[in-house]
C-alpha cells in the first residue's frame, strides 16, 4: 500500500467490494504519531487484513538490535494485529548509523549464527514468528561458504521463522551472480514460505537493479510459476515503490498472479489425479 | 545444508561491515574512499568478488550510489523550496556535506532531514543566505506535522455554549501538532513563489509563523498581530484559562500607553483571535499531559510530540 493508493483503498465506499483481499504496508511509514498515514491504516485495517513489512530491523548488523525501534514496531503490531510481520536478510546499520538500504551479508556460519540469534530475540519481543526475505544483491563475498538459500533454509530450521520469498530478488541476484534461480527455489523447504513478493527491475547492462519501478517481467512470471509449483498457493504481493501506477494497474498484476497460481495448481492437481489413476 | 558446513577463513562479520560501511558512505565513491584510507583495491577484492562484468569496486559503488541518491531524493522532496533557492548542484553538494557531518541514525527515512535546518545555519550556503535555515525549518515543520499526533480540537459550538464563568475558567492548550517559528525574514510572502521555482529573496525583518495541522492538512500563517503573539506565548509555557488569554490580549493591546480602544473593542479583539483559533482547530481542552517544551531553535512545541532532532 503506497501513498498514491491511500485514497482508493481507504476511502472506498463500504458498499463497493474491496479491490484487493489484503495489503502489505511498510511498517516504518506508519510508525508515526498520527495524521493521514495512521488514519489510512486504521481505515484499511478495518476493511481487510494487513501484513507489516519492515526495512529497518537490520537483522544482520553487528550493532545491537535497536530497542526503541522494536518497541515501536511491537506497539504498531499490537494496534494493527497484522496477519504477519516481515523484514529482510540483510544489514542496514553500522556504528549506530543507518544506511536506509538492504546491504548483503556474507553467507557464512558466523553470519547464520548471528542472524539466528537476532531473529530469536525479535520473535520473542514480538511474540510471534516473523518472515525473513531474501534481498537482491550486487556483490558476493569471497569468503561465503554457503549458498544464500542454504543459509535461509537453516535459519528457518534454527529459529522457526518463515520465508518471504522475493521471486524478483532471486531472479536479479541469479543474473548478477550467475547461479540458477531454480536452485534457490529448490533449496527452500516446502512449507516455510509464508509470502511471495513480485516486482520489476531494471537492466543496467552490467547488472540488474531491483528498482520496483516496472511491471513484473515475463522471466519473473515464469519463475513465479515454478515457485507456485514447488510451494503451492502462497499469499503474493506486487511491490511498486517508484513510478507508482494507478492502483488498477497493480491490481491487474495481482490478478495475473492469482491466475498463474490457479493454472499451476490446477495442472498439479490434474497430474496428481493422473498418477493416482495409473497406480 | 551439508552436515558439516565449511568454516569460513575470511574476515569476521564486524570487519566486513566496518569496511563496507566506510566505503559505501564515502563522499566521492568507493575508489576514492579506498585511496583516502590508504587501501589498495586488492583489499576490497579480497572480500568482495568482482568479475568480467563489474569489478569489486564497481559492485560496491552500486550500493554507494543507492545510499546517497535515496537520501538525496527524500530531501529533495522534503525541501523543494530550499532546493529551488540554491539550485540542484548546490543542493546536491549541501546534502553530501550534511551526510558527512550528520550521519543518519534513525531507522526511518522521515527523520533523515531532521537536523538539516540547524546544519544549514552553519554551512557556507546558510551563512551566505541566512534565510535558508529558517526556510528549511519551515519546510521541515510541514513534514513533521504531517504525521504528528492527533488531537480532538475544541469547537466553536462547544465554547459558545458555555456560560460566562465557565468560559473564563475553561483551561485550554494548543493542539500538540503545531510549531511556532520565529526568525528574521519574511518567509510567508516567498513560500508560494519559491514553490514555483521563482528567484525571490525574503525581506529582512522579524516574522512569527504559526504552523499546524488541521485535520489532515498542514497549514501555516504569519502571526502579524502583537496581541495574538502574546496570547500564543501565554500558551507556549503551558495551559491557560480563556479568561487569562483575554487578559494577555488586553495587556498586549494596551502596552506602552497604546489606547487599544474601548473595553468592548478589546474584548471583541480577544474573542476574534479565539474564534479564529477555534476555526483553525488549534485549541484543545487542557489535560494533565506532559509538560510543554522548547526546542531551542526557534520552535516551541507544546504537548507530547517531540520533533526529530
Amino acid at each position: 500500500m503506497r501513498p498514491p493508493h491511500y485514497q482508493a483503498l481507504a476511502r472506498r465506499p463500504a458498499s463497493e467490494p474491496p479491490l484487493v483481499d489484503w495489503v502489505e504496508v511498510i511498517s516504518e511509514n506508519f510508525m508515526v504519531a498520527g495524521g493521514n498515514p495512521r488514519a489510512v491504516l486504521r481505515d484499511v485495517r478495518a476493511r481487510m487484513p494487513v501484513a507489516m513489512h519492515g526495512v529497518s530491523l537490520s537483522l544482520g548488523s553487528v550493532d545491537p538490535l535497536d530497542e526503541a525501534y522494536l518497541t515501536e514496531l511491537a506497539a504498531l503490531a499490537r494496534e494493527i494485529e497484522p496477519a504477519w510481520i516481515s523484514d529482510h536478510l540483510c544489514w542496514s546499520s553500522f556504528g549506530g548509523h543507518t544506511g536506509h538500504d538492504l546491504w548483503p551479508l556474507p553467507f557464512t556460519e558466523e553470519a547464520l549464527a548471528h542472524v539466528a540469534a537476532r531473529v530469536h530475540a525479535v520473535q520473542e519481543r514480538l511474540g510471534r514468528p516473523i518472515l525473513v526475505e531474501n534481498v537482491s544483491s550486487y556483490l558476493r563475498f569471497a569468503h561465503s561458504t554457503l549458498a544464500e538459500w542454504e543459509l535461509l533454509a537453516e535459519l528457518t530450521a534454527r529459529t522457526g521463522c518463515g520465508v518471504l520469498l522475493d521471486v524478483n530478488n532471486i531472479y536479479v541476484s541469479a543474473h548478477n551472480h550467475g547461479f540458477a534461480a531454480r536452485d534457490f527455489l529448490d533449496g527452500i523447504p516446502v512449507g516455510r514460505v509464508g509470502q511471495i513478493h513480485l516486482a520489476g527491475h531494471r537492466d543496467e547492462g552490467t547488472h540488474l537493479l531491483d528498482t520496483h519501478d516496472h511491471p513484473v517481467c515475463d522471466a519473473v512470471w515464469d519463475l513465479y510459476a515454478a515457485a507456485v509449483e514447488r510451494f503451492g498457493g502462497v499469499a503474493t504481493t506486487i511491490e511498486r515503490d517508484d513510478d507508482i501506477p494507478p492502483l488498477e494497474e497493480v491490481v491487474a498484476e495481482a490478478r495475473r498472479a492469482a491466475e498463474v497460481e490457479r493454472a499451476v495448481l490446477a495442472g498439479r492437481a490434474r497430474a496428481t489425479e493422473e498418477q493416482r489413476r495409473v497406480r | 545444508m551439508s552436515d558439516s558446513p565449511a568454516r569460513s577463513t575470511g574476515p569476521a562479520l564486524a570487519e566486513v561491515q566496518a569496511l563496507l560501511y566506510e566505503l559505501i558512505t564515502a563522499p566521492a565513491g568507493v575508489a576514492r574512499g579506498l585511496a583516502a584510507r590508504g587501501l589498495a583495491p586488492a583489499t576490497l577484492e579480497a572480500v568482495v568478488m568482482g568479475d568480467h562484468r563489474l569489478s569489486a569496486t564497481a559492485r560496491l559503488d552500486v550500493y554507494a550510489n543507492m545510499y546517497f541518491f535515496r537520501i538525496l531524493d527524500v530531501l529533495r522532496g522534503e525541501l523543494p523550496r530550499v532546493r529551488a533557492a540554491v539550485g540542484d548542484d548546490a543542493f546536491h553538494d549541501l546534502i553530501t556535506d550534511y551526510l558527512l557531518a550528520v550521519r543518519p541514525a534513525h531507522p526511518s527515512l522521515r527523520e533523515v532531514g531532521a537536523r538539516l535546518p540547524a546544519y544549514l545555519g552553519q554551512h557556507p550556503l546558510g551563512l551566505e543566505r541566512p534565510w535558508l535555515a529558517p526556510l528549511a525549518r519551515l519546510e521541515r515543520a510541514h513534514r513533521e506535522l504531517f504525521d504528528g499526533p492527533d488531537a480532538e480540537p475544541l469547537t466553536a459550538e462547544v465554547v459558545s455554549a458555555l456560560g460566562p464563568d465557565a468560559f473564563v475558567g475553561l483551561e485550554v492548550d494548543l493542539a500538540p501538532c503545531h510549531a511556532i517559528l520565529e526568525h528574521g525574514y519574511a518567509l510567508g510572502p516567498v513560500w508560494e513563489p519559491l514553490a514555483a521555482r521563482q528567484a525571490v529573496t525574503p525581506a529582512a525583518g522579524p516574522e512569527t509563523l504559526l504552523v499546524w495541522r488541521q485535520g489532515l492538512a498542514v497549514r501555516h500563517r504569519v502571526v502579524g498581530d502583537a496581541a495574538e503573539r502574546a496570547m500564543l506565548a501565554g500558551l507556549a509555557t503551558g495551559r491557560a484559562a480563556l479568561g487569562s488569554l483575554c487578559e494577555i490580549f488586553v495587556a498586549a493591546a494596551t502596552e506602552g500607553g497604546r489606547g487599544g480602544g474601548a473595553v468592548a473593542d478589546l474584548a471583541a479583539g480577544a474573542f476574534q483571535v479565539l474564534a479564529r483559533w477555534l476555526d483553525d482547530g488549534l485549541l484543545i481542552a487542557a489535560s494533565d499531559g506532559p509538560a510543554p517544551s522548547t526546542t531551542g531553535d526557534g520552535r516551541i512545541m507544546v504537548g507530547p510530540w517531540q520533533p526529530g532532532c
